[in-house]
Order: C-alpha cells, then structure tokens, then sequence
C-alpha cells in the first residue's frame, strides 16, 4: 500500500494539474490553493518515502504491459533526495508565483504546465524503466517550452523554441543511446542492468541529452536566453527542476546502475571544467541580473556533474548536497532577481544601485543566496563544494581541483559584482518599495533555508551519503 | 569552585558550546542593548570577561578531545583543547576582553553599534571555533565563517562605498579556497583529517602543494602579502574599531596559529627546501614593501595598517627559518604584535575622534593634547621596532637570530625592514610631538567621548608591552615556550646585549636621518607627509598610488581580460546556434524544396533513400 504513495506524488500534480484551468474559470483563489496543495503532495509523498529510503528499504511498485514489458517506480535515497529538493523549492516558487503571476493572462494554463512539470519531475526521479524516464523528461520538455514562452511575444516564443529544440534533440540522441542499451541488454529496466558495462557509443549518445538538458557547455545556450521567461519560471527551470533533471540522470544511470570505460571519469570532468570556467567568465561581463544568474548555474551545475562523476563516495554526496545548496540558493537568487525586475522593470544591473535601502529584506535574502552559492559557511553551499572537491582530489586529479578552486573564485567575484551593483552603490530608484509580502517572504524563506540547511547539514548529508550503497 | 569550574569545561561538548554558541548567544544580547548605553558597556565587559574566564578553564583542563554527535559526511565534528590551542584561546580572549570594552565605547550610538556586536562576538566565535577544531574541514568552516562577519561589518556605514568590503570579501575569499584545496590535498594525503592524526607528512609531490597552500590560507587570514591590499583600504573605509579587531587581532591569530601547527605538527618542514627559500624570501619582501608603503603614507590609520602588514613578513621569516627559535619567536612576535597593533589602532580612532581625522599633517602636536594616548604610541611603536626594554624586542631577537642561522642575507634585509619601520614611526612622532603653529590653528577639534573606555584598553595594552620586556623570560619560556611544547630556555637578557646594541643603533640611525633629511628642503618627507620623493622613485611610487602594484588590481584587469575570452567564446557558440544552424536548415531546406519537382521518381528515391537511413539506424543499433 505504501508504494502507491509514490504514485499519488507523481499523479496528484501531474493529473490535478488538468483540473486547475477549470477552477480557475470559477475561482482564482480556489486555483492558487489548489496548485499549492499539488505541489506540496508531491513533496508529502516524498515526505512519506523518506524513511523506507533511509532503513534501506525503498518503497517501490512495478507493473507489467503487454509486450513483455514493465516500468516501476521506487523510493530509494537518491529518487526521495532529489524528489524532495524538487517539491520544496517548487512549493516555495509557486508561493512566490501566487504574488508576482497576478498581473499576467494565462495564469490557468501557468500553475497548470507548473503542475505537470512538478509532476513530470516526480515521475522522472522515481522511474525504474529507461522509457519511464525518457517520457517524464520529454513531458518536461514541453512544459519548458510553454513557460520560457510565457508572454507570447516574438522574442519568448524564440527563445522557447531554442530550449525546446535544444533539449528535445539532446533527449532524442539520448533516445538512440537507450536503444543501443536495449540492444546488448533486451531490457530498459534499470535494476536487470546494473553493473552492466555499456559501449561507450551509447555513454556518448545520452551524455548528450544530459548535457543538453543540465546546459553544460556548448550545449547551454538555451538557458541564458531562457532569462526572457517571468521570473518564477526561470527559478523552476534553473534552479530547482529542469536542470537538474540531467545531473539526476547521470548520477541514476552512470554512477549507480551502468558500468562505463574509466575514461569518462577523465572526460566528463574536463566538459565540467571547461564549461564551470567559461560560464563564470561570461557572468562577470554579463550586465543582465538574470543571465549572470543564469550563467551562474551553468557554472555551478558543472561543480555538481564533476562531484557526480569523480567515481568515489566523496565526490557523489558533495555534488547531491551541491543539488540541494544550489536548488535553494539559485531559486533564491532567480526569485530575488524577479522582485527586483517587477519593481523596476529593468533588468539591467548598470541602471541599478542601491536597492538595499529601499528593499532591504530582498538584498538580505539575497545576500544569503549568494553566499550559499559562493561556498561560504555557515551556508549549506560551503559544504558541498568542500566534499566536492575533496572528491577530485581523492580521485587524484588537483590540477583538475585547481581549475575548480579558479571557478569558485570566479564565482565569489561576479557574484559580489552583482550584488553591488544592484543593491550597494549610490541610489537609483530611490521610491521603489519591496515587493509584495508573498513574494519577500518566499524569498527570504529561501534564504534562510540556505542558512539553516549549513547549520543541519547533517541531516541532508545522511540521506545523500546513502546513495554510495545503491551503487 | 575553580576547580569545579575546570571541571564543568573539561566534560564532554561543554566547552564547545561555551567558546562557540555562547558567544554568539552574547552577540544578540549586544544587540538588544544597542539603545542602552550603560548595559551595553556592561555586557561587552561581562560577556568578554566570562569568555576570558572560560579560556582559563579550558587552560587549565589540560587536553580534552571532544566529538559531537551530530557530524555531517567528511566534517566529523572533532574538537580538542591542548596547550597550544588553549594558549592562543587565552591570548585571544584576554584581547578580545580589551577589543569589546573598546568597541563597545567607540561604535555605541552609531546606527550600526547593535550588527556590529553581534557581528564581533560571532567572530569570536569564529576564532575560538577554528582554534578548537581537530578536523581540518571544521577548522575551515569556523575559519572561512569569518568572511560573513568580515564582510559584514565592512558595509557598516559604508553601502554606498562598497568597493573595501568587496575586495576584502575577495583577497580573503581567495585565500581561504586556497586553503580548503591546500587541506583537502593535506587530508587525502594523510587519509584523515583529524589534525590530532596528522604527523609530518612530507612536504613533497603533491604533500608539497597542499604545504604551499596551507601556508598562502593563513597568509591570507593574516593579511600578509599578496592578500594584504584590502587591509589599507580598509583603514580609510571601515570603523576604526574594526582595525583594531580584524587584521590586527583575529587575523593575525589565526594565521599565526595555523602557519606553526603546519610547520611543526602537520607538515614534516624544513628550510633548507625551496619552500623555505620562499617563504622566507616572500617574508622579507613583505616586510619591506610593508614598512616602505608605511613611510609613505599621509594618513596614521594607513600607515599603521601598512605596519601591520609588514610586521606580519617577519613571522613568514620566522617561520621560512623552521628553527626553535623561530618559531618561539614567531608565537612571541604575534602576540605583541597583536598587541602593540591593536592598540596603535585603538590610538589612531582616538585620534580620529578628538580632531576630526587621522591625516598626520593635520593632527602634529596631538601629544600635548592627548599625552596618554602620544605615550602608549611610543611605547607601541618602539616595541614594534624592536627597542630593548619592550616585548617587541625579544620577538625580533629570536626571529632575526634564527633569520641569521638560516642565512646572514635574511637577518640583513630583515633588519633593513626595521630601519624602515622606524623611519615610519619616527615620521608620525615627529608629528605628535612638534609640528609648526600654524598647522596646528587648522585642527577641527571636536567634542571627545567615551575617553576612559578607549584610553584604558590601550593604557593596558601598552603596560603589557613594556611588562612583557621586563618580564620577558616569563613569558618567552615559561608561558609561550611550554604552552606550545617548546621547552627552551630563550627568553630573558642573556645573549640580547649585541642584538640590543644593533637595534639601539638602527634606531639611532632612523632618528639621525630623519633630522637630517627634515632640514634639506625638499626632502624625502616631511612632517606634513607631503613629500617630495627622490625623482628615480617618484614613478614607481606614482605608480603604487594609483595602485598599480595592488594585488587586487592586477587580479581583476586579468579577470577582465579572461572574460572578455569567454565572452567572445559565448558570443560564437550563441551566433552557432541563433545563427548558423537555422540558416543551414533553411538552405538544406531550400535545396530540398528544389529537388523536389513533383516526378513520381524523386518521390521513390526520397522514399527508399529514407527508408534505407533508418534501417541503417536501427541496424546500427541492434548491432
């Protein structure tokens, strides 16, 4: 009975979220409410996962098709740790979106595609079979495309169209891989092929959905320009869900279930290396709040693709706790960026200065977020990248942790340049106010958890360090 | 009850929380009584001599190893109180004792007093964190903590110039990712990162670059070159009490601290190595590049900002040296330069209170009006050039001796440092005690509070200077020699006729040349400050005033540079993919709308054309 728990988290978002459109046409509140309650199943259900993870004892459930074929879901430690990252700052971004959306059309079709992306990812996270999660990471696909295009204007329908090409082209070459995998082992269940080694053929072909769709280098360029979509929508594409959909999917498919040739513990780092370094350049020249954001997680999804990919202990509970810091933290800096956006109506930082006078509670959460994603303790950021690169330096490579220790540099660098330049310096907008208490609030609570999960890192890290014994 | 006491802070995580958690808990009490003028003076005395007595507990508890339950992976929650760590616990909490009388009597009524508090006691916290820690990863986390309270109080008062605070929040953000790479190195190298564990590994291979890095991190923390730019700049930007505290006290502790447990327990070191050479030659270099800019700078705060960090180069020396010597005399040089530099810093705010500003050709003759204040200057500064009788003059001894052993080049460039720290002081104590009528008509004197407050931490400051010359076998043997587990017999008077002699005769020359040149007009300086520099170095020295020697700034022109790289990197692939890849589709379509011309034919050879790739797909595949 407890496995089907796992289904109501993947079913209640995915399938309510159908219903919240007709609600809205009767009652927007209704809706608002009914969304929350959606998403935070979700989180409930991973809630509720959480101590068969933690005793070793998933739960899961698993039907038969016709065909011979099956999929299943389980609850393990890696599936509850991303599934309640997900749901938590999902449910603090659609708090958020109840304050910034209501001046916006399309409100029923947004916390509707909101819903089915929550839901997509639950699936996605909780999937047993290789075309389970092919489809859940194709649903979020197309919910992608309907939120980076959100305001229907020629420019967001673009940019819509790029990430939508970008990452369904990755997923469909990802595709042929899991094909190929069938082909040696006849099944796309994840358990009947653990420890099997794959061609390296097959490595390469969804390295590139998952690159593609975690925006590592050169496959990111969607995700800056995804900065065009309202704020909460990038916070859930960049920082909690979208992205993150493909460092899950390495870390389910090559750390734990596949066996690979040792020279991607060698490549995949270097891709991480290359993109960490050039994204953060680009961020400290970027001038638009949102796309140094949006670099910053370019560059910081590459600290956790190294600590997945590092091939020990360290490196793997490092790059999940770097899951959770970055999910809060860069939810938080994306939701900090959209208030002040909303206020101004700029996202220029040149034109900004001294916004910490007027909205001090925004600079603040701010300010918090950014330390977390600098590494600086006590936030839950300094811990990760800490294990993180400990992992690199455990698998031998520091020239490779020195070139990771240039990136945290660049990091802490565009990131104080941001914050400067928007909330320090001389006043530029000296009678902008706050913005709405919903919205303040959401983000300060996002800053705060950034704090208090440094101070209890303890508690994540023992979920996390479980993940070495599914291997 | 003593005994009782000792016995309560010996027991199990007791002494964690109250060197850790308590503090910050007195922190938030500061804070409430932000308004309350005689409650906030009360608490800052109270909280800090219960910190200070709580230090002696632990003192005398002798060693105890704690473990606290709740230890996340990789930061196993390992804390231990020994002598050397309980002996830096006591020195800091008996200044911190001094610095939070201070603070509070110079930052209450500003709008910051209750943050800045709150932002102190949480540094304190910090660094008793950091010196309790047994595990290279907790060390770090109290360590690199301090750059939120660092960073923090830098924007006090100051968030429309922020500039300060974030070169700060950046030289030591570098310094201390350099250390979490150098400990990370360090503890995988000896496959634990309980410090207890760790005994000499080599300081070769990849042993060689983790030293290396663990030596740039307490650089770093103490504000030693090339992490030093901020701490001048910080001098003009920040309140005058946090000179006091952070790169005069906290900073130069920790770094200390850290630079001997690497050198004597952690790494397996020795000077004759290049990593000797370098740390010794980057020691001297600090030194004299710190004490040069000292003598060059208008502004007192400056200046003793630039002392500080040179004095800092003869720790580096001492430590380069790895002899007993040195490092007895780097342990006794940090605490008087702790002392002597937080209370030059404590001067110079008083200074700053009662004219207006620390410019020094706007405060010459403030020794007749403060005298107090112009003889615990005196009395610091001698002890900081090494003038027998002060405590200062024993540390130098035993760093320049072990200096000479290593090599005589050393013990010559380091007393070339002294001779120019001197000048330095000697510059600003011709200011204090002469200077010409009509400068003194321009003082903008204004009303001067909170004078017992700020006078007494410095009056006693400068007591322990001079007790600590007097009584310096006490101190050098018995409490610094055998806290740290160096039994030796180096302190007092035996053997310190000679050095006593050199220093007394650099110090005669200093003041010599200093007359001399005063009365060539156009000289090297004046009492004003405004020099007329010798023309071979007045390029350079324009140079160094538009900073472009500073660290930080060549850091951020290469930073710059390398993003304008990535940027046209980005700006290609973005142009690939906006650009390149839908013209390409467009023109392949283009050219497939002209092939197809409406002939049953081409549609059969599309259509097994087709066909043919997919079967090769899947045969691909399946293969």
């Amino acid at each position: 009975m407890g496995a089907w728990i796992l289904i109501a988290g993947i079913l209640i978002p995915l399938l309510g979220a159908l219903l919240l459109p007709f609600i809205g046409k009767m009652n927007v509140k209704a809706r608002n409410a009914a969304a929350l309650i959606l998403v935070a199943s979700a989180f409930a259900g991973a809630l509720c996962a959480l101590p068969g993870a933690l005793s070793g004892n998933p739960l899961s459930v698993r039907f038969e098709i016709p065909l011979g074929l099956s999929f299943g879901f389980t609850g393990d430690a890696l599936a509850v740790f991303m599934a309640m990252t997900a749901s938590f700052v999902s449910f603090i971004i659609v708090v958020y979106s109840l304050g910034y959306i209501k001046h916006y059309e399309n409100q029923n079709e947004y916390y509707m595609i909101v819903c089915v992306f929550i839901g997509a990812m639950m699936g996605l996270v909780y999937s047993t079979n290789l075309i389970a999660i092919y489809t859940f990471w194709e649903i979020s696909s197309l919910c992608c495309w309907r939120l980076i295009g959100f305001y229907r204007d020629e420019i967001s329908v673009r940019k819509a169209n790029k990430a939508f090409i970008v990452t369904v082209l990755g997923a469909l070459i990802m595709l042929v891989g899991f094909m190929g995998i069938y082909g040696q082992t006849g099944t796309f269940e994840l358990a009947a092929m653990k420890g099997v080694h794959i061609p390296s053929w097959t490595v390469v072909l969804i390295l590139f959905g998952i690159l593609s769709k975690s925006a590592t280098f050169p496959l990111h360029s969607w995700l800056p320009d995804a900065g065009v979509a309202p704020s909460p929508v990038t916070s859930l594409l960049h920082a909690a869900v979208l992205v993150k959909i493909g460092v899950y999917a390495y870390a389910r498919l090559f750390v734990i279930t596949f066996r690979t040739d040792d020279s991607f513990t060698t490549i995949v780092p270097i891709i991480a290396a290359v993109s960490a370094l050039i994204s953060a350049g680009a961020a400290f020249r970027e001038n638009d709040i949102k796309r140094v954001v949006a670099y910053s997680t370019i560059s910081q999804l590459a600290f956790i693709l190294l600590g997945l990919s590092c091939g020990n202990e360290t490196g793997l509970v490092g790059g999940l706790l770097y899951i959770l810091a970055h999910s809060v933290a860069k939810g938080g800096l994306f939701l900090c960026a959209g208030i002040v956006e909303h206020t101004l109506h700029t996202k220029d930082i040149r034109k900004m200065g001294g916004l910490a006078k007027t909205m001090p509670v925004t600079a603040v959460a701010f300010a918090m977020c950014a330390l977390s994603v600098m590494g600086i303790p006590p936030f839950s950021g300094f811990f990760a990248k800490h294990l993180v690169i400990e992992g690199i330096v455990e698998s031998g490579n520091i020239a490779l942790a020195a070139v990771f220790i240039a990136g945290a540099v660049m990091t802490v660098m565009y990131l104080a340049r941001l914050f400067i330049k928007v909330f320090l310096g001389p006043q530029t907008f000296p009678d902008v106010r706050e913005g709405t208490p919903v919205m303040t609030a959401s983000v300060l609570a996002l800053g705060i958890t950034a704090l208090l999960l440094g101070l209890f890192i303890f508690l994540p890290s023992e979920l996390a360090s479980l993940v070495w014994g599914l291997i | 009850m003593i005994n009782a006491f000792v016995d309560f802070m010996s027991r199990g995580c007791n002494y964690i929380i109250c060197m850790t958690a308590v503090p910050v808990l007195f922190g938030f009490l500061m804070w409430l009584f932000r308004k309350h003028s005689i409650m906030f003076k009360i608490a800052a005395f109270v909280s800090a001599g219960l910190n200070l007595a709580a230090a002696f507990g632990l003192y005398a508890a002798g060693d105890v190893k704690t473990s606290l339950p709740f230890s996340a992976y990789g930061f196993e929650a390992d804390f231990r109180i020994y002598g050397m760590s309980s002996l830096f616990l006591v020195f800091t909490a008996a200044v911190f004792l001094l610095i939070a009388v201070y603070s509070a009597y110079s930052v209450f009524g500003k709008k910051y007093a209750g943050l800045y508090m709150l932002c102190l006691y949480s540094s304190l916290a910090m660094v008793n964190g950091a010196l309790l820690a047994d595990n290279l990863s907790i060390m770090l986390f109290f360590w690199e903590g301090m750059l939120c309270t660092l960073t923090g109080i830098l924007l006090m008062g100051n968030s429309e110039k922020p500039k300060t605070a974030v070169k700060a929040l950046t030289m030591c953000g570098i310094s201390d990712l350099l250390l979490m790479l150098g400990l990370v190195i360090t503890s995988v190298a000896a496959e634990t990162a309980k410090i207890s564990e760790i005994s000499e590994i080599p300081a070769t291979g990849a042993g060689a670059v983790g030293f290396a890095l663990l030596i740039l991190g307490a650089v770093g923390k103490a504000g030693g070159m090339p992490f030093h730019s901020w701490i001048p700049d910080a001098a003009s930007d920040a309140p005058a009490a946090f000179m006091a505290v952070f790169p005069g006290a906290f900073g130069k502790i920790l770094g200390v601290y850290f630079i001997t447990r690497t050198i004597t327990d952690i790494y397996a070191y020795k000077s004759e190595g290049t990593a000797g050479i370098l740390i010794m030659v980057l020691g001297l270099i600090t030194v004299i590049y710190g004490a040069a800019k000292a003598l060059w700078q208008k502004d007192m705060k400056r200046q003793f900002a630039y002392i500080s960090v040179s004095q800092f180069g003869f720790i580096l020396l001492g430590a380069g040296t790895g002899l007993l010597a040195g490092i007895s005399g780097i342990l006794s040089g940090m605490f008087m330069q702790v002392i002597s530099i937080t209370g030059l810093f404590i001067i110079s705010d008083a200074v700053g209170k009662r004219f207006g500003t620390t410019e020094i050709k706007k405060i010459t003759g403030f020794g007749r009006k403060m005298p107090v204040a112009a003889v615990c200057f005196t009395v610091f500064a001698l002890s900081i050039v090494g003038f027998p009788v002060f405590g200062g003059f024993f540390s130098n001894m035993l760093i320049l001796n072990a200096a000479a052993e290593t090599g005589i080049v050393y013990y010559i460039a380091g007393l070339a440092g002294i001779f120019l720290t001197a000048l330095a002081f000697i510059k600003t104590g011709f200011a204090i005690f002469g200077g010409n009528k009509n400068q003194r008509g321009t003082r903008e004197e204004k009303k001067y509070t909170g004078t017992t407050g700020i006078a007494a931490p410095a009056i006693i400051l400068a007591v322990a200077c001079a007790a600590s010359g007097i009584w310096n076998s006490l101190i050098t043997d018995n409490i610094i020699g055998r806290g740290a587990g160096l039994y030796t017999d180096r302190g007092g008077w035996h053997n310190a006729l000679l050095p006593a002699a050199v220093s007394m005769c650099l110090f005669a020359s200093a003041l010599w040349l200093r007359i001399y040149i005063s009365r060539k007009p156009g000289s090297l300086s004046d009492t004003s400050g405004e020099k007329k520099s010798l023309p071979e170095t007045s390029v350079l020295r324009k140079m160094a005033e538009a900073g472009k020697f500073d660290p930080y700034n060549i850091l951020m022109a290469c930073v710059g540079f390398y993003s304008d790289i990535c940027t046209a990197v980005e700006h290609g692939v973005s142009w690939i993919y906006d650009t390149a890849v839908p013209g390409a589709v467009k023109q392949a379509g283009m050219v497939l709308h002209r092939f197809d011309n409406g002939l049953l034919s081409r549609y059969l050879i599309l259509a097994v054309c087709g066909t043919v790739g997919i079967f090769a797909v899947f045969l691909i595949v399946l293969m």
